[in-house]
């Protein structure tokens, strides 16, 4: 498969789904980037994300965890794949070896990244 | 409230559960439902349910999630197979230009008919909804015994509906003045305009623009007057017109007047139209009596509260008025009309189609049976085609291509010719415009900014004919089974298909050969009216209109200079000359005559002072009695002629009624007798009865002002006579113009709307019969060249040119025949309603419809001759070579 960098909602429900850990799922990814980078994005988006991630081999997924709010219908539960991993941390490494080249400014502005 | 219990959107559900791919279904059906319940309890139920339903429609447009099913489906839908099927559709129709060029010329002719019409009928319906408060604008008609409904209400109406009925807010009276006498002082300027005397409230009411002054109160001042735009050039050019002066001549009275406004031209969908309005307070105080109730002179135009008034306004008319009819024998009634109902109301009388609500429906249906020719063209030919693409449907199928996606390939081919046509439409439309409106006395233009929305509409409604046209052929075609067809057997829905296409010929060339007879009773009518004998000579026969009172009076001085020169074989002076005949009066049968034999309530006559040479001039036939004469000083004032339709309603015979005692009228200067009869001679067009007529010398000043010249020119030297009778003319009123017509003309005239009816019968028919031509030979084509085997293995065993002819020809021509059964007796009730509108008419003969139904059979055999004996004439080597 040809290697094609992420985009930035692939990069954002990645790390999304790094900080829910085991309960990632695709509302719980929606809520966690809406709490952590003041973005919403549809539902269908992040579903649209996930499978294409899915697809591309950086995640895994498994059925579970049914609740009463869910009408009884189970979640599918994404962890991330060791691919996964490695595209993230080329992603990072990228944007590092890119602000490392910036010497006019002494202090990264932060934000998105 | 628990918001927790409030489930989504069920049919949102429904539809994701419908193309979402099972595999998904599950974890996404749970993830929208929890966000519901998140959202219902943070944001409320509204917003919850909102976001649902466009997470789900943005779902149905995600591939991903799509079932198996649904996305090849959608694939094979998508823009490759549009591609396909462009193609497809692309090559069918190189390989056949002749079926393309017919159905697309086909329905562009129909579409272009359509599109014509459908403005034309957008046009007329637009009349008078200019005013911001039209709806709630009426016109008062009054309905009285002696000269039925009109416009025509009493001077004081308007006020005492102001102020009798809570519902009108206001009313206005008009008195128009066609020719009213104008003079600009400062520069001696003069001419004649078109004028509307009203109510100051005028400009409150109606809605015209002004380009100076300020409506609402333009008209209020004493002496103010608005003139149009146009008028203002004309008399003051660059000047600013505003507080210049113009002086009116308002029955033999003149008023300076100050302008104070300038309106815009009425616009051309205005019933209400003028070049200036000026108080109505400058008529003369005796026409403005407030208690004049039986006068009906003026037009009033109500203004109401609200719209829903108008539904008990002729009630409260009724009640409010009868205190001043009573007593009266048949007291008027009152009526409102809203006023853009006005143009298309018998009430608003015009020359030629407009402002007739039942030209609109004979146009309009028209136009929409051409286009259901065209669409039954394009339906007949593409099933007829249906063998042909046979093949392909079954490969289609066999790889996998489902019946809807079959019918959406011809359906889609179906929009694509239909577009096609729609633009050869458009491009027809513009070209016949020009050529439309000339016929029809109108303006129209396909200026897109004008008629924007219309134009799309009747754009879109074609289109969609076009395409349910092509609705039928999909689902036929996309019928086939494909073991069926593959195997060469395809033929077997071909048999039902085909009993449709026979109804549908049977249809189309019905409606053509009803088109045919109509413009055959129209062109005979036509002919009749004007070749019947009138019962006077009006040939070589000119009128004259002696411009004012003392021309008139002057009339026996001037008609001796006018005869006074070889081309004038006769002249004579009348007040009423044929077809100007401008008074009636009605009498009491037994004021009229001590002896007048007749049950009849009244008599109506037509009266006309005429002279001494009138009755010779016209050349009309005396049938009992004597002329006038000039030897008989006592016909000055006692001789009366009638003709023998007034004789005969007096209980007379025309020999009887030579000397009887008449007076028309109550004065006992009218006391006189009967000195002859003349034959029936029609004063108006032959749609009315021929009317009872009085001829007297003695001048009546309550009905008789000025007349006409009547001259018979010799046959040769018509211009010296024009010239002579100019000069005459001038001589005794050098500022007024020359004004003439023809006696012939006159009469042609009042034809006018029957002769460009039948000009646009003959071009709907010939395009109706032109279609359908159309249909018949691609029809007869594909006949042909799906029976070329049978074709070739007759030809070998013996049969000769005419048996191949007639075996195609035969059934098509079987179908003619139903058509016209079916035709005949429609197009005779039709034809019979429209005659009825004429008192004297032809009875619609069987030989019309003879000759229409064989034109029919004629042009449809030469349409598949050609066809059949190229069919005919082949070699059958060929066709059976295969075999």
């Amino acid at each position: 498969m040809a290697k094609q960098p992420l985009g930035e909602l692939d990069e954002l429900v990645l790390l999304a789904i790094g900080i829910l850990h085991n309960n990632a799922y695709a509302f719980a990814i929606k809520q966690t980037i809406k709490e952590q980078a003041q973005r919403t994005i549809a539902l269908p988006t992040i579903h649209a994300a996930l499978y294409r991630l899915e697809k591309r081999g950086f995640l895994h997924s498994m059925l579970g965890g049914a609740t009463a709010e869910r009408g009884g219908r189970r979640k599918r539960l994404f962890s991330i794949t060791n691919a996964g991993m490695q595209a993230l941390g080329e992603t990072r490494a990228t944007r590092e070896q890119m602000w490392g080249l910036i010497q006019e400014l002494p202090q990264p502005l932060g934000g998105v990244s | 409230m628990n918001n927790a219990n409030h489930l989504p959107p069920r049919l949102a559900t429904q539809l994701l559960r419908r193309f979402c791919d099972p595999r998904w279904l599950e974890e996404i059906e749970g993830d929208l439902q929890e966000q519901f319940a998140v959202q219902a309890r943070q944001q409320g139920l509204l917003k919850a349910r909102l976001v649902y339903w466009r997470d789900v429609l943005l779902l149905s447009a995600r591939p991903y999630v799509r079932s198996q099913q649904t996305r090849q489906y959608q694939q094979a839908r998508g823009p490759f197979m549009l591609k396909n099927y462009l193609k497809i559709t692309l090559r069918q129709r190189r390989r056949q230009p002749l079926y393309t060029a017919i159905n697309v010329l086909g329905l562009a002719v129909g579409m272009a008919c359509c599109l014509l019409m459908g403005l034309y009928v957008q046009d007329e319906l637009s009349y008078d909804r200019f005013h911001e408060k039209s709806d709630r604008l009426v016109a008062i008609g009054a309905d009285g015994f002696f000269w039925g409904r009109s416009l025509m209400t009493a001077y004081p109406l308007a006020p005492t509906l102001e102020a009798e009925v809570p519902e009108v807010a206001h009313a206005v009276r008009l008195a128009a003045r066609n020719e009213l006498p104008v003079v600009r002082l400062a520069t001696q300027m003069q001419g004649k305009h078109h004028a509307l005397l009203a109510d100051p409230a005028f400009f409150e009411v109606f809605s015209f623009r002004f380009k100076q002054g300020n409506p609402p109160t333009a008209l209020k001042t004493p002496n103010a007057l608005v003139i149009t735009e146009t008028l203002a050039r004309t008399y003051f050019g660059d000047e600013d017109p505003m507080g210049q002066t113009l002086q009116l001549t308002v029955s033999g009275e003149t008023h300076v007047l100050t302008i104070q406004g300038v309106a815009e031209d009425p616009p051309e969908h205005s019933t209400i139209q003028f070049e200036m309005v000026a108080p109505l307070s400058l008529l003369p105080a005796r026409q403005r009596n407030e208690e004049s109730w039986g006068a009906f002179m003026y037009q009033t135009y109500a203004l109401l509260t609200h719209k829903e008034a108008r539904k008990t306004l002729n009630e409260k008319m009724a009640s409010v008025l009868s205190k001043h009819y009573e007593g009266r024998d048949r007291p008027p009634t009152f009526f409102a009309l809203p006023l853009p109902a006005l143009y298309l109301s018998d009430l608003h009388r015009t020359a030629g189609f407009k402002g007739q609500a039942r030209y609109l429906y004979i146009f309009g249906s028209i136009a929409l049976f051409v286009l259901l020719i065209a669409a039954i063209n394009y339906i007949n030919l593409v099933t007829a085609q249906a063998t042909r693409r046979a093949r392909e449907v079954g490969v289609r199928k066999t790889l996998g291509a489902g019946r809807r996606q079959l019918m959406r390939q011809f359906l889609s081919e179906a929009v694509l010719l239909s577009s096609v046509a729609l633009l050869v439409a458009a491009l027809l439309t513009a070209l016949a415009l020009p050529a439309f409106n000339t016929l029809f006395d109108k303006s129209l233009s396909l200026d897109v900014r004008q008629h924007g929305a219309s134009l799309f509409a009747l754009s879109a409604f074609v289109l969609l004919v076009g395409m349910l046209a092509g609705t039928y052929p999909a689902i036929v075609l996309a019928r086939f089974k494909p073991v069926a067809v593959l195997r060469g057997a395809g033929t077997t829905t071909h048999r039902r298909g085909g009993l449709l296409r026979q109804g549908l010929v049977v249809a189309q060339f019905a409606i053509s050969l009803g088109l045919i007879v109509g413009t055959g009773v129209i062109y005979q009518q036509l002919d009749y009216v004007q070749n019947k004998h009138l019962g006077f000579h009006g040939e070589q026969v000119v009128i004259v209109k002696l411009p004012n009172k003392q021309v008139w009076d002057l009339r026996q001085e001037l008609k001796r200079n006018v005869m006074n020169h070889a081309s004038i074989v006769a002249a004579s002076v009348a007040n009423g000359v044929p077809g100007r005949f401008g008074v009636r009066l009605g009498h009491k049968p037994a004021t009229l005559s001590s002896q007048a034999q007749t049950d009849r309530e009244l008599i109506t006559l037509a009266p006309a002072v005429v002279d001494v040479d009138f009755v010779e001039t016209l050349g009309m036939a005396l049938v009992a009695g004597r002329d006038f004469s000039a030897d008989q000083p006592s016909d000055e004032t006692r001789a009366y002629l009638l003709n023998k339709a007034a004789v005969k309603q007096l209980g007379w015979t025309p020999e009887e009624a030579v000397g009887k005692p008449f007076k028309p009228g109550t004065d006992t200067a009218a006391e006189g007798e009967v000195i002859g009869v003349v034959e029936d001679f029609h004063i108006a067009s032959l749609h009315r009865e021929i009317e009872p007529v009085l001829l007297q010398l003695r001048e009546d000043p309550s009905w008789s002002a000025s007349g006409r010249l009547i001259a018979k020119l010799a046959p040769e030297g018509l211009r010296e006579a024009m010239a002579h009778l100019e000069r005459q003319l001038k001589h005794y009123a050098p500022d007024e113009p020359f004004e003439y017509e023809f006696l012939q003309d006159t009469f042609d005239a009042m034809y006018r709307t029957e002769h460009r009816l039948s000009q646009v019968f003959t071009s709907f028919a010939f395009l109706a019969i032109f279609i359908a031509c159309l249909g018949l030979f691609g029809l007869t084509a594909y006949t042909a060249e799906a029976r070329t085997k049978e074709i070739g293995i007759r030809k070998v065993f013996g049969a000769t040119l005419f048996n191949i002819v007639t075996l195609l020809a035969k059934n098509f021509l079987k179908l003619i025949v139903i058509a016209f059964v079916m035709a005949a007796p429609l197009a005779y009730v039709a034809a019979h309603r429209w005659l009825e509108d004429f008192a004297y008419r032809i009875d619609p003969s069987a030989r019309l419809f003879v000759l229409a139904g064989l034109a029919g059979l004629v042009i449809a055999l030469l349409t598949m001759s050609y066809q059949a004996l190229k069919a005919a004439l082949a070699n059958p080597v060929k066709s059976l070579r295969h075999e």
